[in-house]
């Protein structure tokens, strides 16, 4: 017998009760001066939280307050009972915080760092006072998907050097067994002009230490998925299946920062329709060979478009983070050596490292 | 004289086309049930919400990445026609895909068929370029391959698809190709011996009817014949996926001599057969008189003109026969076979030596030492006065290696030389042998061929023996009841037939794609009981 009652909070829950948060001191500290309205450009982070600003009230420092949107979270668990739902948001929660702490305590220097966290009080009429798990993180000046959307023309350069710093951010990950899982436009943070940060843990896994979050059949949008993962097919090394993930979104990233439109999306475009997730049910390897096709068409193309002083190695790279194969995937040099890491992202640091300094002198000269 | 290859053997071996048209054939769709389309996830659904709110290139961008990765373009045309119109603030690559996106809601099935003469313009040099930066593409060695074969260069063809087999050895479509690869390559063991070891072979039925194929070429009793059987009467797999495993099982009953079950596994690919199950079926009832109905609704199928020349020989109709081979040959242009019969068909239905020659002299250079096209290359130049020519390519057969009916031919095709370059008594020696040997080999079709060639060469010389050799020739066609007799008979009371205008070229023919209406306008067959 089902003792808890069916989750209230269906497709047609309550409004969001979130919005009164304003003025509010939370840990009695940190006193939540302004909700961030969500940019209406950026539409693909965020979809399970509310941002605030909120100001650190001993030293004055401002700060980002996310707010688990339990509304919206219970309402995606709208077939689970209100506790088991409960206890689902719960763990996700805490997980993101463990995960957070890690960083914070190997100082990765290129993750954002979870400041405080805990749980507020909110009244949820009719049915009472809920806590909403929140945590607080450093405060960025904004997205590197916002920042495209106003400014579409940005400097190669100074993506080449954001996509250096998140692949630093991926190793730092990697280091400690955490696989981020959804690296993406909206997900990398700036401070100030240049200092690039990879954010948002809630994919994130990690190796030995079970969570939801390994469940997940596809992590993050379909769209920056590598194509495997869309098709259905699940490597069951934990290496093979979240580290090459990472390689790949890395690379979208970078297909991404200079083109407008997903590897993904690109790949799959170009094979015949019929063998589309979602209408192709047969193996992997059948459509591998399709993927490989499309992808040496993109490279052939977007060596075109590519300034010729970097267009070598960013194609290289292109080539080895987005190779539809999670077997292949990574620096051939990793894959020819015995006992090294086939998923390293070492090379690929020194890579975008190489065509930064070459952009340097280039435009010194 | 020359020989056709209706009366070959004829085994399901797969077909080698590009990639983009065996997908549109669906030769690479999954066996097991396609999945249903997938719901828009939220995310989806949000920004569309936006769209309605907004339009940004870059909202715009999103929906439509995210239309093309879940196979919901119909969601996205809005957002596609959007960035369509705004060529200069958007990336090339994402107007590639927006239009990408338009045309794939308005094409058909047919229509994303590979023209055979657009592959021309994937040249062997643009290949090798691609390849040199993208040297992991297992598709692009695999066309390498396949366009080194349609030149001739077999070792370049061998080279390549042994690349593209060590690159993706694991995906049906290769694994197809290089099983045709390696047979046109006069590997059979070579082709058997990888499908022996792919995993495949036990689980994916197209696979499996290749390995039964091969096994066939090589006279080996297949290893798994039992479980291939098994995987024929899976009910879980749709029966096109299953057809070409049930029409090798039919060839394999058919050689045993046993009609009853070849006929039951041939009706049931029938029910929904590929192009070559289809043309299987024709050849079958054309030469094991094995009763099975081959719709007319089945020959309008795409691709099916090996089929429908089967058909159109069956029925007489040596111009649609002569336009399907023609359609064949340049669906497999690498393929002696669809050369072999459409210069038959043009020299003995209509007399026109000189172009069967052209036709055969590129099929000569495509399949180098094949005996029966240079047999029949030699017997057309022969036949239009080239008798050096003529000598110069059957020098190069050693009759002596011969298979006995390409023995019979080689002799015959001796004495049309001999007859052509006044030698009569030498060339009607050459000629009885030929018959002779048709007789010791219980071969009368052969037999009244070479009788029938020999009438035709007395008459042409005028000698004292051409009545009496028309009419021995007479008396044997009429015995046989066949179409190919009927049509010598026919030649012998009121010549040969006259050729339409827009077939004298073969160089010049038109292709499926310059002309749909080719298909659709030009006479077929009435249907046939086959």
């Amino acid at each position: 017998m089902n003792l808890f009652p069916r989750n209230p909070f269906g497709p047609k829950g309550v409004d969001n009760p979130t919005a009164n948060l304003v003025g509010q001191i939370l840990n009695e500290k940190w006193k939540v001066t302004k909700i961030l309205a969500r940019d209406e450009t950026n539409t693909t982070g965020g979809a399970f939280s509310v941002p605030f600003r909120v100001v650190n009230q001993e030293t004055g420092k401002e700060a980002f307050l996310k707010v688990i949107d339990l509304i919206k979270s219970l309402q995606m668990y709208s077939g689970l009972s209100a506790a088991e739902a409960m206890h689902r948001v719960g763990e996700n929660h805490s997980f993101e915080v463990y995960l957070s702490e890690i960083c914070r305590n190997k100082r990765m220097t290129r993750v954002v760092h979870a400041i405080d966290n805990g749980e507020v009080p909110i009244c949820v009429p009719p049915w009472g006072e809920l806590r909403f798990p929140f945590i607080i993180f450093e405060l960025a000046d904004g997205d590197v998907h916002t920042l495209l959307t106003i400014n579409h023309k940005l400097d190669d350069l100074w993506k080449i050097n954001t996509l250096h710093q998140v692949a630093t951010a991926v190793q730092q990950l990697h280091k400690e067994n955490i696989a981020h899982q959804d690296i993406k436009r909206s997900n990398v943070v700036f401070f100030g002009a240049t200092d690039a940060k990879l954010t948002d843990l809630g994919r994130a896994v990690k190796r030995n230490f079970p969570s939801r979050n390994d469940q997940r059949p596809i992590p993050c949008q379909n769209a920056n998925s590598p194509p495997e993962l869309l098709y259905g097919y699940h490597l069951p090394d934990w290496a093979q299946a979240h580290l090459a993930t990472d390689l790949y979104m890395l690379g979208n990233l970078a297909f991404t920062l200079f083109f407008d439109d997903t590897i993904t999306s690109q790949m799959i475009g170009r094979i015949p329709s019929d063998l589309h997730p979602g209408k192709f049910a047969g193996e992997y390897c059948d459509i591998l060979p399709a993927l490989q096709h499309a992808l040496g068409e993109i490279i052939m193309e977007i060596e075109r478009q590519i300034p010729k002083a970097i267009v070598q190695e960013y194609t290289s790279v292109i080539r080895w983070l987005c190779n539809p194969d999670p077997l292949k995937r990574g620096h051939p040099k990793d894959h020819a050596m015995k006992h090294s890491n086939k998923y390293s992202v070492e090379r690929f640091i020194s890579t975008f490292d190489a065509i930064k300094r070459k952009g340097h002198h280039i435009l010194s000269t | 004289m020359s020989a056709g290859i209706t009366s070959l053997p004829r085994r399901v071996v797969p077909r080698w086309r590009d990639f983009r048209t065996a997908v549109s054939l669906d030769e690479c769709g999954s066996i097991t049930s396609p999945l249903s389309l997938q719901e828009p996830t939220p995310n989806f659904l949000k920004l569309l919400g936006y769209w309605g709110k907004q339009r940004t290139p870059a909202l715009a961008a999103e929906i439509l990445s995210e239309s093309v990765v879940t196979g919901l373009q119909d969601l996205a045309i809005e957002a596609a026609n959007y960035l369509c119109s705004r060529p200069r603030m958007v990336n090339p690559l994402l107007i590639q895909t927006a239009k990408g996106v338009l045309d794939s809601l308005k094409k058909t099935t047919t229509e994303n068929i590979t023209d055979p003469d657009s592959q021309n313009l994937s040249t062997i040099s643009s290949l090798r370029r691609a390849l040199r930066s993208q040297a992991h593409d297992p598709i692009g060695w695999c066309e390498l391959s396949r366009l080194h074969a349609i030149n001739g260069q077999k070792d370049k063809a061998r080279k390549a698809m042994l690349t593209a087999l060590a690159l993706g050895g694991e995906s049906r479509f290769i694994l197809r190709s290089a099983t045709r690869c390696f047979l046109h390559l006069d590997e059979p063991d070579t082709a058997f011996h990888i499908l022996q070891r792919s995993p495949r072979t036990k689980k994916d039925p197209w696979i499996a009817a290749a390995a039964l194929a091969t096994a066939n070429v090589l006279d080996k009793r297949p290893s798994r014949f039992r479980e291939s059987i098994g995987l024929s009467q899976n009910n879980n797999i749709p029966i096109f996926h299953r057809a070409e495993l049930l029409a090798s099982i039919a060839t394999i009953y058919m050689d045993d001599g046993n009609s009853k079950k070849a006929k039951k596994e041939l009706l049931l690919a029938l029910s929904h057969p590929t192009e070559n199950v289809i043309a299987q079926a024709c050849w079958a009832s054309f030469n094991h008189h094995l009763q099975v109905t081959v719709s007319q609704q089945l020959l309008s199928d795409p691709f099916t003109d090996e089929a429908n020349t089967f058909a159109a020989i069956k029925g007489q109709n040596w111009e649609y026969a002569l336009r399907s081979s023609h359609r064949w040959l340049q669906d497999e242009a690498f393929a002696g076979r669809p050369a072999i019969q459409a210069a038959y068909i043009r020299g003995i239905a209509y007399n026109d030596f000189t172009g069967a020659a052209q036709i055969l002299c590129k099929a000569a250079l495509v399949s180098p030492g094949d005996t029966l096209i240079i047999n029949n290359l030699a017997f057309s130049l022969a036949s239009a006065n080239r008798t050096q020519e003529a000598r110069r390519w059957i020098s190069s057969i050693d009759i002596e290696l011969a298979s006995q009916s390409d023995a019979i031919c080689l002799t015959a095709t001796n004495g049309l030389i001999e007859f052509r370059e006044g030698r009569i008594e030498s060339g009607r020696e050459l000629y009885r042998k030929a018959a002779q040997r048709a007789v010791a080999g219980n071969l009368p079709k052969l037999r009244a061929s070479a009788l029938y060639y020999l009438a035709r060469e007395e008459q042409q010389a005028n000698t004292t023996f051409a009545e009496e050799a028309i009419s021995i020739a007479r008396g044997l066609l009429e015995k046989l009841h066949d179409p190919v007799g009927n049509l010598l008979l026919r030649k012998l009371q009121s010549g040969p037939l006259e050729l339409p205008e827009d077939l004298i070229d073969p160089d010049s023919l038109p292709t499926r794609m310059d002309n749909p209406a080719l298909i659709k306008n030009s006479r077929r067959p009435d249907p046939l009981r086959l």
